[in-house]
């Protein structure tokens, strides 16, 4: 099949414009609709796992058309997948039905409902697939209108001020985005003779050296990309849309932004800022990192003291979204693969607990931390899944966060010992406002009448968790399934940042040992450490 | 040159035929009279567009003693104006029913301004470019006070007329001083005559002064900043089928006479003006679009809207390049569908006498009317300039002349302006969608009116998606026009 990419990403619409000739009454018929479309989305997504080559760094299972055209320009339908894709892909494919599954609580426009997730889903996957600048720019922009209308729409109290709030810092960045992609179309047709909006195109001229920018304007583009990218991360200033994004959101669209939404922002960097402008990149990296830095503890001070479940779940994003970023420009194998896997892991877990403190309001509609204690007395079921999941969030050895903590704090070290040293910090300040959380919901005696009616989970909400949990395990003891497929187009990403900036090949010899030593999930990065130059 | 080529004027012929065809016809119609005025007028827009389409092609294309120019540039815009014409012949229909106006009249004067904006874009001499505005002008001063009874209706009806008079009067003295200056009325004639000046400053100040006044004089049309402010109070007052039209028709129509003033009056080498328009873009823009966010009326709104897209048009003439003044005509296109499309669910929910046009009155319309809200979010978010929308596919190389001609602060101020406008876009999407329904008024959606409001929209999608075939229409024009 040539049109692979194109079926991973239109099933979803295509299950979308079923919907729309679904009489508006049945919304059982809607529900399963959308699931099924979900799930046959993921079923296609598995092929594509399945036909994927791990050794290839390059592109895989290309699709390409002419587009459109005017005198000069041409815009192009280019897909294309390799391994930074292949996993945010599947990742998308996975969280949306289960996203979908988690939404039977909504029963206003379920129609509707169910279409905008599933349009969603088909933005956020060609924006992930997309090769062509164009191309990239309309999926980028077209999944914020359908996530725009679930917050709006269904949200809490909030929801209108959050939901604008969300669309304006967007499309803020993505304006200067625009701009940029034009202005590199312009420099590179100029410098290398054909006028091209093609990511691999203009990357192969860089590579080849017929087309190379000065360093003033790779720091525009790099900054006018990356205000776009930073505000999806969302990195330090730029993340208050965030938290009320996130709060007011109804349960599926805080799994979705969390899950996938967040990764577009990181995939961005990976994809096109590293190395389309390596010397910007590393000239700005300082940069980057303290902001990062900054994210990572003040995202985890705000959530000590945060009395609110969803938003304490929002602003760890913040933090945890700060380690990949610490990791990608750390610019070496560990960090970019412990950034990657990072952004993987923060989407399963991240996901899972905005779909669990979902579960808590559907049933006490309140959010408030103060409001609960001692459920586990009453929800043993929900309290053990909340376990695995708050301790694969903050990082316990043998469940998924450990393995892409410890690698990009490995990544970190070697860049910068300051930098590893207080990101460290902020993994212990993860593990304690997790914890003190945890114990505050779940433990103590069960003082509250309200609390003492609470049913435990139901056959639906458990399906919606276990394929989670699994994941999360499967992911924390046998990282090389997931790290193995990423390695060679990492390294390629990193061919040209490493290039501009030659690193102390000693801290690496140092480095590679604990690699091997200590973490169960380190058998990927210690085969890829014999290939980094 | 100096041949009477029938056909080169053969649609403006039909469209006049037409025209006094229905006020004659329409006495003697009875009750058939309403759906018979209608017909008519698609059916003259339908023979003029293809008229245009049919068109031998001639040795020459300046005709009439050189006072008309056969080229593609000419033929889209009338194709785009006679598209214009249908679209408000359908969808008005029910609203002068609702508002009991007199159709005849409507549809004749709508024919009859086609035709002035057809003279207006095939002109080839400024006396006949100013007669096609004059032609167009008379009988959109009638149409904005088309509601007589309506005092809001009359404001608009005498503010436009003053303002049009005035600014006619204007670009008159501005011909004037041409021909004083060249000797000549004719765009070739008075090419050749500036071409004997290699640069600017030894021009003759009355030449000059006679360029800037005519620019003035269609600023004024266009709304473009500082000589817009007539604007959002014709807008309102105007009934809003001739509100869209206004946005659309006459706009299109002085950006096109413009550009053909700019381009083939004035020698290409010589861009005499693109100081003066760059400065203009950027406060139209800026006016267009912080004007727009304290309305509450979504009539005001839209106006403020037309004038910002007056602003990113005028991007288009700044670049003075290929690719943006077909990205210009291209949004031409894009804007007359989203404008038509916004204004016709504006009308039908204005209701009888216009009662409702406040945006609070669209709350709770989002999910009670999915037939209305949607095509509105569609031409909404597509004038904001979201992808997968025609606007997209306008701004988008209006943007990318901009940054080719290295006008990066140009693009800066559009870019931002752009996300100004979605704010104020967005808003009305918010009223009709997430917040909490109002009392239930369903609007009654008549047949011909609907297939315009779900065609507009549909179209805006398909452009936005495929835009291709009318990319290489508007540049291949462009390419026409500049002789290339």
């Amino acid at each position: 099949m040539e049109h692979l990419l194109s079926i991973v990403i239109f099933l979803p619409m295509l299950g979308a414009v079923c919907l729309a000739v679904v009489p508006r009454t049945r919304i059982g018929a809607h529900r399963a609709v959308a699931l099924v479309a979900a799930l046959a989305g993921f079923a296609a997504s598995l092929v594509l796992l399945g036909r994927f080559q791990s050794a290839r760094a390059d592109f895989q299972l290309e699709e390409f058309h002419r587009w459109f055209a005017m005198g000069g320009f041409q815009v192009n339908y280019h897909l294309g997948l390799d391994g930074i894709s292949l996993f945010l892909v599947l990742l998308t494919t996975f969280i949306t039905p289960i996203a979908i599954l988690g939404s039977w609580s909504v029963t206003k426009h379920v129609r509707e409902y169910m279409i905008f997730m599933l349009v969603l889903e088909s933005g956020i996957l060609g924006v992930f697939l997309s090769l062509d600048l164009v191309l990239f720019y309309l999926f980028w922009e077209v999944m914020l209108i359908p996530m725009y209308f679930l917050i709006g729409v269904w949200g809490s109290q909030n929801r209108i001020y959050a939901a604008v709030k969300f669309f304006l810092y967007t499309m803020f960045g993505s304006l200067f985005m625009l701009v940029a992609v034009i202005a590199l179309y312009f420099w590179h047709g100029q410098a290398a003779g054909a006028f091209t909006f093609d990511y691999p195109q203009i990357l192969a001229a860089m590579e080849a050296g017929r087309f190379a920018l000065p360093l003033d304007r790779q720091i525009l583009l790099f900054l006018a990309f990356g205000i776009a990218f930073a505000i999806k991360v969302p990195l330090f200033p730029f993340h208050t849309w965030l938290p009320d994004a996130h709060t007011e959101a109804p349960t599926a669209g805080s799994v979705v932004l969390a899950a996938v939404l967040l990764k577009m922002g990181t995939y961005g960097f990976l994809r096109f800022c590293l190395p389309l402008f390596p010397e910007a990149s590393v000239t700005l990296a300082p940069w980057v990192s303290v902001l990062a830095l900054i994210g990572i503890i003040y995202g985890a001070l705000v959530c000590m003291v945060q009395p609110d479940l969803k938003r304490l779940v929002a602003y760890s994003s913040v933090s945890h979204l700060g380690f990949v970023m610490l990791g990608l420009f750390a610019f070496n194998i560990y960090g970019v693969q412990g950034a990657t896997y990072q952004m993987l892991n923060h989407g399963v877990s991240t996901g899972a607990l905005f779909l669990l403190v979902g579960m808590i309001y559907d049933r006490r509609h309140t959010r408030r931390i103060a409001d609960f204690g001692g459920l586990a007395h009453r929800m043993p079921v929900f309290a053990a899944l909340f376990m695995i999941v708050t301790l694969s969030s903050i990082g316990l050895p043998g469940l998924n966060g450990f393995v892409g903590e410890i690698l990009i704090l490995q990544g970190a070290f070697a860049d910068n010992h300051t930098f590893g040293i207080l990101a460290a910090t902020g993994l212990i300040l993860s593990a304690v406002y997790m914890l003190t959380m945890y114990q505050r919901v779940f433990l103590g005696p069960l003082n509250r009448d309200e609390n003492r009616a609470l049913t435990d989970l139901n056959l639906r909400e458990k399906l919606t968790l276990v394929p989670i949990v699994i994941l999360i395990v499967w992911m924390g003891v046998h990282s090389s399934t997931f790290l193995r497929p990423m390695d060679a187009s990492l390294q390629k990403a990193l061919v040209r940042v490493q290039q501009v900036r030659q690193p102390p090949p000693v801290i690496h010899e140092v480095n590679r040992e604990p690699a091997g030593g200590g973490a169960p999930g380190a058998p990927a990065p210690q085969a890829a450490a014999p290939t980094i130059r | 040159m100096n041949e009477l080529f029938i056909p080169a004027i053969l649609p403006e012929i039909i469209l006049c035929a037409a025209g006094v065809l229905i006020m004659v016809a329409e006495p003697f119609l009875g009750r058939y009279g309403r759906a018979a005025g209608a017909a008519l007028a698609v059916a003259g827009l339908a023979g003029s567009a293809a008229a245009v389409l049919l068109t031998p092609r001639t040795p020459v294309d300046l005709l009439f003693h050189g006072m008309v120019t056969l080229d593609l540039f000419g033929a889209y815009c009338r194709l785009l104006f006679a598209a214009i014409g249908v679209l408000m012949a359908l969808g008005a229909a029910a609203y002068l029913r609702r508002e009991e106006l007199p159709h005849g009249e409507f549809h004749a004067l709508l024919l009859f301004a086609t035709a002035g904006m057809n003279f207006m874009v095939t002109g080839a001499d400024l006396v006949m470019t100013f007669v096609g505005l004059e032609i167009l002008s008379i009988a959109t001063y009638v149409l904005a006070g088309f509601r007589r009874r309506d005092p809001r209706s009359n404001e608009s009806g005498m503010k436009y007329f003053f303002m049009g008079a005035f600014s006619s009067a204007i670009l008159l003295y501005g011909i004037a001083l041409i021909y004083g200056a060249a000797g000549s009325t004719n765009y070739g004639a008075v090419r050749r005559f500036m071409a004997g000046f290699s640069n600017l400053s030894e021009l003759p100040l009355m030449l000059a002064l006679g360029i800037g006044l005519v620019v003035v004089g269609f600023s004024f049309k266009v709304a473009a900043a500082p000589f817009h402010v007539w604007t959002p109070d014709v807008y309102e007052g105007a009934p809003t089928p001739v509100t869209a039209f206004m946005s659309v028709g006459p706009k299109a129509a002085g950006f096109a006479a413009l550009v053909r003033i700019l381009f083939q009056l004035v020698p290409p080498d010589q861009p005499v003006w693109t100081q003066l328009l760059l400065v203009s873009a950027v406060l139209t823009m800026l006016v267009g679009n912080l004007g727009a966010i304290p309305q509450r009326n979504i009539k005001r709104l839209l106006a403020y809207s037309s004038i910002a897209h007056a602003g990113y048009l005028l991007i288009g003439l700044v670049t003075a390049s290929a690719t943006g003044l077909a990205a210009m005509l291209f949004y031409f296109a894009a804007y007359l569908l989203m404008n038509i499309g916004a204004f016709a669910v504006v009308a039908l929910v204005s209701g009888p006498g216009e009662t409702r046009v406040a945006i609070d009155d669209y709350r709770g319309l989002g999910f009670r009317q999915p037939v209305l809200s949607f095509p509105l979010t569609v031409c909404l978010v597509s004038l904001a300039g979201i992808p997968a929308t025609a606007g997209f596919i306008g701004k988008f190389f209006l943007f990318s002349a901009a940054v080719e001609r290295e006008l990066y602060t140009l693009v800066i101020i559009a870019i931002l302006n752009s996300l100004v406008s979605v704010y104020y876009y967005l808003r009305v999407v918010v009223v009709m969608f997430m917040q909490e329904p109002g009392e239930p008024a369903a609007v009654e959606i008549p047949a011909a009116a609907g297939a315009v409001i779900v065609a507009c929209s549909l179209l805006i999608i398909v452009f936005g998606l495929f835009p291709s075939s009318l990319l290489q229409v508007s540049g291949n024009a462009i390419l026409n026009l500049l002789g290339r």
